[in-house]
């Protein structure tokens, strides 16, 4: 937070208040949601971490299967309760509708896939980017430019 | 993804769909009800799959004609393998996670590794449901004896309202779909450096401002 505001006071000297273009530009998670879908991973996540007010054994974890909760572009996952997790769970304890019952999870222990799709520096990007991953000190150096479209966007993770 | 991600998905979803109809509804009044929450059908998702990882970098940029961007997630060269965006022209990187965020539920022991932990969740596979036109009618008219107003307010809930189905239940398991959102002002170019035991940040020549979304 402290740093944010430092941020926030390094600009006002030199801008007052956004541009006319800077208004009628998408916000960022719009931009990284809608570009990143493309990539049909599923929901791109522009908040990846698990909301910090949720127990530690929660948040060690972070989202798992079998959370239900609502999604939201710029918020990211807000956690409800888990349907695997009796009532009593830490995780769910006082989280659940009256009458919950968990789905009994005993039969879907075989049906859990675990892989590693993504290796160690892999990324994705918007199909605008171009890159380059040869440089030295960094794996990923996207240049993007236009020329003939009025805007556009991209993203990458 | 610095350190790579790790993928779980549950492929046995036909029995979950079976629970999710015998439930969405008492589900739906409770999270309205209950606990206060406002949302739109179709809102409520169910988990099924995810790509976490322990680290990340996401950049986004938005610029007009002949402009040009330029964005670099650039190792600090220092033992903790740690990244920052470099950007050039109207981009906007940030790393994670923070260290803040991480305070309090790692270990001692795990603290010295370079990424503890593998909770951070750069993609969401869900199962989306929703429930029947005439309980969300319900739903809504009981929602507005509280409040005077059906779009709610700061959710960032816009865009369209989801097809109803014939009775309540799944549909479709994907992540598309989701409302778009009230409009942040775009920060300028910025360096966002974060590393397991600090996150520190340094003005780039472009730098305008930063709104937080934290």
């Amino acid at each position: 937070m402290f740093l944010v505001l430092k941020l926030f006071a390094s600009g006002l000297g030199s801008m007052a208040r956004p541009s006319r273009a800077e208004i009628n530009t998408p916000a960022d998670y719009d931009i990284y949601y809608l570009q990143l879908l493309a990539k049909q991973r599923g929901s791109p996540m522009w908040i990846p971490g698990p909301d910090m007010n949720l127990p530690t054994e929660y948040r060690r974890d972070g989202i798992r299967i079998g959370d239900v909760g609502i999604l939201c572009r710029s918020e990211g996952f807000s956690f409800l309760f888990n349907i695997f997790l009796p009532a009593d769970h830490p995780i769910n304890e006082g989280k659940v509708p009256s009458g919950f019952e968990p789905f009994e999870a005993s039969n879907l222990r075989h049906e859990l896939k675990k892989q590693v799709v993504f290796g160690p520096k892999s990324y994705l990007t918007s199909a605008s980017v171009s890159t380059s991953s040869n440089m030295h000190s960094s794996y990923v150096s996207g240049f993007y430019g236009v020329e003939d479209v009025h805007e556009s966007v991209s993203s990458a993770v | 993804m610095p350190n790579g991600a790790i993928t779980e998905d549950l492929m046995c979803r036909k029995s979950i769909k079976k629970y999710l109809a015998k439930n969405a509804e008492t589900w739906y009044d409770f999270v309205s009800d209950v606990r206060g929450r406002e949302f739109n059908n179709g809102d409520i998702r169910l988990v099924l799959g995810f790509d976490k990882v322990s680290s990340w970098g996401i950049a986004t940029s938005a610029c007009s004609a002949g402009e040009r961007v330029h964005l670099e997630f650039r190792n600090t060269g220092d033992i903790s393998q740690t990244y920052v965006w470099h950007c050039v022209g109207n981009g906007n990187g940030r790393v994670g996670p923070c260290d803040q965020e991480m305070q309090g539920i790692i270990t001692l022991q795990e603290a010295d590794r370079p990424s503890p932990l593998q909770n951070q969740s750069v993609f969401l596979r869900t199962l989306n449901f929703y429930v029947s036109g005439e309980c969300w009618m319900n739903h809504q008219i009981r929602s507005n004896d509280h409040r005077s107003d059906s779009a709610p307010p700061g959710s960032h809930h816009g865009g369209s309202q989801p097809g109803h189905q014939a009775g309540s239940g799944a549909g479709g398991l994907d992540g598309g779909d989701l409302g778009g959102g009230g409009s942040y002002p775009t920060s300028g170019g910025a360096n966002f450096h974060a590393t397991q035991s600090g996150l520190s940040v340094s003005r780039a020549p472009a730098v305008h401002y930063y709104k937080s979304v934290y």
